[in-house]
């Protein structure tokens, strides 16, 4: 069930009508979420939740054996990751690893081919695993108690605000606050609707309106516009994913609030970072800060040396790009940001030019240039696609950006809109959120006029409605 | 007493808390209905007559109920007016049955038959012929089987709420520009959907090449295809059954600009002359017209007023033929 569809709309008015009411004791309230978020789940396809029975119940009761049998939690942990990593191998690369297997079996001559399973990608898998895994390598660190019920478990598991695109809360931080009736107040719900609306404004409005101008940029088999065009789609394109992923989560967290839990912060104006680790700290927090925990610092992260902290680094980028999807282009995303971070590693170039004058300023811009040249490959078809827009984008021959290009594809919303979204990071940028302006009597007042105004845009600018990027993933 | 006042103080400001953020909802909410509808209200609209839900609602649901049905695809809703044929048939109960990209499939043609009143002392087809509507493709995919195939309650549910979409529709990126620049750069869309299923229409600025560039590809083999012998036939048959039925048919070649002419004789490989010739011995009529002679407003539908005139014309000859 996706958020921007009348269908999600009925289901939240009719969970939210009954959540005071059923709120109040621990076991109806976790049955009720649990019942909601396997019906929102279900709503795609029923069969994706025997997948997340099956993932969940490996988590849930591994953890309760390593309480049960502390000599062998090791076991059990090991037992838990497979079960986890192998649904994820299955679902998810296995027929990118069958396609490279033939590949390579062609190249070395043999003419046999393995037939690629093509099994359905459950949507949201690598989210939920992810979070799944948290539970159980907390449990066997020591740093959270299994909880016995299974209703308390699959609460936080299957919550339906996070399920599908995150962020990936971790149990350590939701299932305490599940274990009580948390009170709905009115700052949080106002707080909540305020989320809400700003993610579907992100979503329905900016995503969704530049949306198909880049998939039509990307349709084109050769891309023969000139440079400037290609800045600007990938421009368009930076704005499409963050609004639409960030849509998402403001949406999950304003959800949450409403229902009176609090997820962390999952985007914080990643483009107006000043260095790629400052924006890895911005951008899908709950991502990057999963694989620090549990892949980064297990490890040895960078305590053992600059060369195996560079190591420990690649491998985790690696991992994100593959995270992200079972292709190449991806694994490509993944080793431009490892480079991007392991130059940034040994020079500490950003710290040097930000403490020039205007350095700053300069810093964000190159750091934003530098993650839209690692967009192409996230966002091409192919591999081959990546590397014939990533000329284009260097073709300083051809800039000119022609009347016909604007013409056939560009448009006035989605051109006005993208340049709003580059202005409100520059805003957020140089610091104008935390003047004092914003904490005025008239700031204050004006924030339900805003959110007023926010609704009638998501009305009346919404885009053709698309699913969201992320949930491919 | 500091204790107490520090907590009466506390919950003072919690409910002073509460109040604001309660206030603040209503404020945004109240403000968002507000702005809605005069927004909504304010915008120009070029659509006039029914709402497009209701009008396509209207259209498949009708039964029994002409002595005339005129059928085709869009260049025959937006191209032939049955008021405007009244002035010549005054008598006769003439209905617009043309759906957009409809193609000349079985399932078309008995509904036709069925549009036609039992009780009519005159009965009419009158087809509206153009390449596309004799293709597999538009047999297969069209408004027609669209709309018809939408259960009661499907049906109900468009006609309830489709003008409240239609109140709630976005803003196109050619509106925003208009309104950004006052109305210099603003295009418009005018249609009309009228009750006897014509929908009249113009645009400003027009753009006579508009459908070139999807007609070149209209006729592809991935798409609709060419003229289909299969469809021509069945078509062919179906008048013959007709006939047989004492039905009278009708057909011409819908008007449309010299260069759609041209581009339809190049990629549709459709031959007029054998047609015509088939559509005649199955006994029925077939009316000639100016192929060029009539206004269109983006090179393949014709212009309101161009419309009007090209009905009555048809009107006429169908008038002045004598039943057989």
């Amino acid at each position: 069930m996706l958020f921007n569809s009348l269908a999600f709309i009925i289901f939240a008015a009719v969970f939210f009508a009954g959540w005071p009411l059923l709120n109040r004791r621990n076991t109806t309230r976790w049955i009720y979420l649990v019942a909601a978020s396997f019906f929102f789940y279900g709503w795609w396809d029923w069969r994706f939740l025997l997948l997340i029975l099956f993932s969940g119940f490996i988590d849930y009761f591994a953890a309760l054996a390593m309480v049960h049998w502390p000599g062998r939690r090791k076991m059990f942990l090991v037992a838990s990751i497979l079960g986890n990593v192998g649904s994820l191998a299955v679902f998810k690369y296995l027929d990118f690893f069958v396609g490279n297997l033939n590949w390579a079996m062609g190249f070395w001559g043999t003419e046999t081919s393995i037939p690629a399973p093509n099994l359905i990608l459950p949507v949201g898998i690598s989210f939920y695993t992810f979070q799944s895994m948290s539970y159980t390598i907390d449990v066997y660190r020591g740093r959270l108690e299994p909880t016995r019920n299974v209703f308390h478990f699959f609460a936080y598991l299957a919550m339906f605000p996070q399920l599908v695109a995150g962020p990936i809360i971790r149990a350590a931080h939701l299932l305490p606050q599940l274990e009580h009736a948390m009170p709905s107040t009115e700052q949080k719900r106002w707080e909540g609707t305020e989320l809400v609306v700003y993610g579907f404004f992100k979503k329905v409005v900016v995503a969704d309106t530049i949306g198909p101008i880049v998939d039509s940029a990307f349709a084109m088999d050769t891309p023969m516009a000139s440079s400037s065009f290609w800045w600007v789609i990938m421009i368009m394109f930076a704005f499409q994913i963050y609004c639409d992923f960030s849509g998402y989560s403001d949406i999950a967290r304003g959800l949450a609030r409403w229902m009176g839990y609090d997820f962390g912060l999952n985007f914080d104006h990643p483009y107006g970072a000043v260095s790629m680790r400052d924006f890895w700290g911005r951008w899908h927090i709950s991502l990057s800060s999963w694989f620090r925990d549990y892949l980064y610092i297990p490890l040895g992260g960078s305590r053992r040396g600059t060369s195996l902290g560079h190591r420990n680094m690649w491998i985790v980028m690696l991992i994100a790009g593959l995270w992200h999807g079972a292709a190449w282009t991806f694994i490509c995303w993944g080793v431009i940001h490892a480079f991007y971070l392991s130059v940034e590693r040994l020079t500490n170039w950003p710290k040097k030019l930000c403490s020039l004058r205007g350095g700053r300023g300069a810093c964000a811009v190159l750091i934003f240039v530098m993650v839209l040249i690692s967009w192409v490959f996230f966002r091409a078809e192919s591999f081959s696609q990546g590397g014939a827009v990533l000329a284009r984008l260097f073709d300083f021959a051809n800039v000119r950006l022609s009347f016909s290009d604007v013409r056939s594809v560009l448009t006035i919303k989605a051109l006005l809109l993208t340049v709003l979204m580059m202005a409100r990071q520059v805003y957020i940028h140089l610091g104008f959120n935390k003047s004092s302006w914003n904490r005025s009597g008239l700031a204050v007042a004006a924030r339900p006029v805003l959110v007023g105004l926010l609704i009638v845009a998501c009305v009346f600018l919404r885009g053709p409605g698309a699913a969201f990027i992320y949930f491919q993933f | 007493m500091n204790t107490k006042n520090s907590i009466d103080n506390r919950s003072g400001y919690l409910q002073r808390l509460s109040s604001a953020c309660r206030e603040r909802t209503l404020v945004a909410f109240c403000l968002a209905v507000i702005v809605g509808v005069a927004f909504g209200s304010w915008r120009h609209d070029d659509i006039c007559g029914m709402s497009p839900g209701t009008f396509w609602v209207m259209k498949s649901n009708w039964r029994q109920c002409a002595d005339v049905v005129l059928a085709g695809d869009s260049r025959a809703y937006r191209g032939i007016s049955p008021a405007a044929m009244k002035k010549y048939l005054p008598d006769m109960r003439i209905l617009n049955y043309g759906f957009s990209g409809a193609g000349f499939s079985g399932a078309y043609l008995r509904g036709l038959e069925d549009v036609l009143a039992f009780d009519s002392g005159r009965k009419i087809i009158v087809l509206g012929i153009t390449p596309h509507s004799l293709t597999e493709g538009a047999a297969r995919r069209n408004g027609f089987l669209t709309h018809i195939k939408k259960s009661p309650l499907e049906k109900q549910m468009l006609s309830l709420y489709e003008p409240v979409l239609h109140f709630l529709r976005p803003v196109e990126s050619k509106e925003a520009l208009g309104m950004l620049t006052f109305g210099r750069f603003s295009t418009h869309y005018f249609q009309e959907y009228c009750r006897d299923g014509w929908v009249a229409a113009y645009k400003l600025p027009e753009n006579a090449n508009e459908a070139l560039k999807p007609y070149s590809m209209i006729f592809d083999p991935g798409k609709s295809g060419p003229v289909s012998d299969d469809i021509v036939n069945e078509l062919i048959k179906t008048v013959a059954q007709w006939r047989g039925k004492g039905i009278e048919v009708y057909g011409f070649r819908l008007p449309t600009c010299s260069l759609m002419l041209e581009l339809e004789a190049e990629l549709a490989k459709f031959d007029e002359g054998t047609f015509v010739g088939k559509f005649e011995i199955a006994g029925g009529t077939w009316l000639a017209f100016d192929q060029t002679g009539y206004h269109t407003y983006d090179g393949s539908h014709l212009h309101r007023e161009a419309a009007e005139k090209f009905s009555g014309e048809l009107a006429q000859k169908i008038r002045a033929v004598e039943p057989k």
